[in-house]
């Protein structure tokens, strides 16, 4: 009895020995925290490193490899010996691997009675051990997809980074003599619009170093036209030509000059200069209007800090009306809408303006503030106004110089609620500072796909009752705009619904299988100032209950996005809009 | 018998339990002596800092841990204070990514992030998380040297992780103290400290010995 209790004792103590060492002093490997290891830039946003993706699919390209293509299990009593590699879907591994494991945007579970004794590798998807699993060997798992598409080979391929639509058609090459380096680029303007067509922009850009770490830049371009126009009101032929030096260490500053002559738009909304080219081509609309603006000019620049660039310009410049020419598109068989007059003249521009940018991303992003304010002061002593109706502007002054001045202001900001909520919030209007009444070109509206895309194309432009404009130009001085929308990420899955070829196709064009769900709300308000019926005060704004609001809902699949939108005041009238890049 | 049942019933009692009342610790120790040089490192390890449920439930909360560490390499002087010989920090960051379902845990040091890693469980992160880190600094020369560490661990507020994606991004991370919002900041910092969220500072110090060859 005595030997008995002994033993038992002894073996109670052993086991009561184990479970007191904490787990922790079981571990027999260590993390090293080398000071000499090289940053590793990019980890955060851009998924697996790209030397993981690169080996894993190198390893699934092996040809020593089993490889699989979609969802596959490994039943029990199954032994699979050598490197298995999977793409997409679920390998289900209740029996034996020995060998390395390889998954591709798909995951790997180990079942009760599942045994892997090699390295797994695990990209874009997740690796998962049920009670009673194992394995043995290294394992790196990385959550977002890989960027790979599988050839008719069967094979798998790194995808190239999905070009912007504005990179398609683009041309460059580089090439250095001494410390002088140029470039040479043949690309379209990025747009195609009805006066213009599609702009084909070519010519080299000179860069060379300076002392004090300073840096010059000489942009030639020559840009020629697809359009001709029909009145020879405008060159067929464009240029632009640009010089600046900057410094690039400690402050930042630079000056610059420029000599160019191109269309311009006028305003700088609805719609981005790339979704307004693919509107114009694919479905015969194009929502913004435009003048040929030739001149020289001179600016200077400084970045006190490093998110915040101030400018201040002057320029000279003569501003030309230019009609609407008839470039082809797909769907619209209509005329094209007449492009408006402006008050053509030489104009001489001061300006000066601010922009501080600490947003984490450019296109997509989720966090930081952007702020961009500008104010223009232009006098001409040769105005040759436009004619329009005097409800709209008094007449323009003769026997002085014509002057006004315009102020612009763009606030954004992007704020992060959670790990899959956003909330971003935008303010952005101006128009008619003080002076003489605003050009034509300089005059704003709202309505319509992109700042209010509840309401039609230029709902409010402040158009008298009874006057008829086919141009449906934009008359008002001033317009202000708020914005807010809720943005929820959430995973398509579309992997695991799809499994087959199609997903090839769709991913191109989606990319992420991510794509946010928005919900978002507009206010705005585009506004005739100063005294008189239909105007309001210049130092008042519009009432609120006289705005526009509306509200919908979208999908983004970043950048790539479809909005429902429809206003809140008058009738129910849902819109659809798609986009090629965010609202803001 | 009694006395098993005594002895079981003591031994359960002292064994270590992972439930609430466990806290987390520094542990700070000197690697074996390398085969070449001789040269001996700080082993700086923090136990059951998820048994803690203190940082367990921050980090189910999807609130990210850092844990920002400090080592100091001391050289024993008899004659007048130690001396400071060299410093290292870094910080660990260790965020649950509920999309995913799955635990990053980002190692950023000298103005830049040095490893990302992934783990599908937090079984995989706790045993990571468990493991020493062999700091790869040691003693210049001879003599009787000492190392320290601390590590001040806290979760992050959602502006610091902003202000965390952006810095990964290769964004330029401004002043806190000049932004227009830092009163703001600063009082949402104290609204969370005092609203509950765990901070927790802790030191450690190693056994003396001998440096270099």
């Amino acid at each position: 009895m005595r030997r008995a209790d002994g033993q038992t004792v002894g073996l109670a103590v052993a086991v009561l020995l184990a479970l007191a060492v904490p787990a922790s002093a079981q571990q027999d490997t260590v993390n090293v925290i080398d000071p000499a290891a090289p940053p590793a830039t990019g980890l955060w946003r851009s998924g697996a490193p790209i030397e993981a993706v690169q080996e894993a699919v190198a390893r699934y390209n092996d040809s020593t490899a089993t490889r699989l293509y979609g969802s596959f299990t490994v039943g029990s009593g199954t032994t699979i010996r050598g490197d298995v590699g999977m793409y997409r879907g679920t390998l289900r591994v209740n029996g034996r691997i020995t060998g390395r494991v390889t998954i591709l945007n798909g995951t790997l579970i180990l079942g009760p009675t599942g045994t892997v004794e090699g390295e797994v590798l695990v990209v874009g998807g997740r690796f998962l051990t049920q009670p009673g699993g194992t394995h043995t060997g290294g394992m790196r798992s990385y959550a977002d997809p890989a960027p790979v598409i599988r050839t008719t080979t069967g094979l798998l391929e790194i995808r190239e980074e999905p070009v912007t639509l504005g990179d398609l058609a683009r041309a460059r090459t580089t090439f250095t003599a001494g410390k002088l380096s140029t470039e040479l680029v043949l690309e379209t303007g990025r747009t195609y619009n009805r006066v213009e067509g599609l702009p084909i922009i070519a010519g080299p850009t000179f860069s060379f170093p300076t002392p004090s770490d300073g840096e010059t830049k000489i942009d030639l371009r020559g840009i020629l036209r697809t359009e001709s126009d029909p009145t020879d009101q405008r060159a067929e032929l464009g240029f632009r030509t640009r010089f600046e030096w900057q410094k690039r260490s400690g402050l930042r500053y630079g000056i610059g000059g420029t000599w160019s002559q191109e269309i311009t738009p006028i305003e700088d909304q609805p719609f981005s200069l790339a979704e307004i080219g693919w509107s114009t081509f694919l479905l015969g609309r194009d929502y913004r209007d435009y003048y040929q603006d030739e001149g020289f000019g001179g600016y200077a620049f400084a970045y006190p800090l490093r998110s915040l660039r101030v400018e201040g310009a002057i320029d000279y410049r003569e501003r030309t009306s230019v009609p609407a020419s008839d470039p082809v598109n797909l769907a619209n068989p209509d005329p094209w809408r007449p492009n408006p007059l402006v008050d053509d003249g030489h104009y001489t521009v001061f300006r000066g303006a601010a922009e501080f940018d600490s947003r984490n991303a450019t296109r997509t992003p989720t966090s930081g503030w952007f702020a961009r304010a500008s104010v223009e002061r232009q006098t001409s002593s040769d105005v040759a106004p436009a004619a329009l109706p005097a409800e709209v502007r008094d007449p323009l002054p003769t026997g002085r110089d014509y002057r006004f001045y315009k102020l612009w202001l763009d606030v954004r900001t992007y704020a992060r609620i959670n790990t899959y909520a956003r909330v971003n919030l935008r303010m952005v209007g101006g128009g008619w500072l003080g002076g003489d009444p605003l050009p034509v070109q300089e005059r704003v509206a709202l309505g319509g796909y992109d700042i209010l895309p509840g309401y039609q194309f230029r709902d409010q432009r402040c158009a008298p009752a009874g006057y008829t404009d086919p141009a449906l130009t934009a008359l008002c001085d001033r317009s202000l705009a708020f914005q807010a929308e809720a943005r929820f990420r959430f995973r398509l899955g579309l992997r695991e619904w799809l499994g087959t070829g199609e997903w090839v196709l769709l991913e191109r064009l989606v990319g992420a299988d991510q794509a946010d769900v928005v919900v978002f709300g507009d206010m705005g308000k585009a506004w005739l100032a100063g005294e008189g019926p239909g105007r309001v005060p210049s130092n008042r704004i519009p009432k609120l209950n006289e705005w526009a609001y509306d509200a919908g809902v979208g999908l983004d699949f970043d950048g790539l996005a479809v909005y429902l939108a429809t206003p809140l005041t008058g009738s129910w009238e849902p819109r659809l809009t798609f986009r090629l890049q965010r609202r803001f | 018998m009694r006395r098993l049942l005594l002895l079981v019933t003591l031994a359960l009692a002292a064994a270590p339990r992972a439930d609430a009342q466990q806290r987390v610790r520094l542990e700070v120790t000197v690697s074996e002596p390398a085969a070449e040089t001789g040269q001996r490192r700080p082993v700086v390890r923090t136990p059951d800092i998820l048994r803690d449920q203190r940082w367990l439930e921050s980090l189910q909360n999807s609130f990210p841990l850092r844990l920002q560490f400090r080592v100091e390499i001391w050289r024993v002087r008899t004659d007048w204070f130690d001396a400071l010989e060299r410093a290292f920090e870094w910080e660990t960051v260790v965020q649950y990514e509920p999309l995913v379902d799955q635990y990053a845990k980002t190692v950023l040091f000298g103005g830049s992030p040095r490893s990302v890693q992934r783990f599908a469980s937090l079984q995989e992160l706790e045993r990571d998380l468990e493991r020493a880190n062999v700091v790869n600094i040691a003693p210049a020369g001879g003599g009787e040297y000492y190392f320290t560490a601390s590590v001040l661990i806290r979760t992050l507020t959602d502006e610091e992780v902003e202000e965390m994606e952006r810095f990964l991004a290769g964004e330029p991370v401004t002043d806190a103290a000049q932004q227009p919002g830092a009163v703001k900041r600063t009082a949402r910092r104290l609204l969370l400290r005092f609203g509950g969220l765990p901070t927790e500072q802790l030191e450690g110090r190693s056994p003396r010995f001998a440096g270099g060859r």
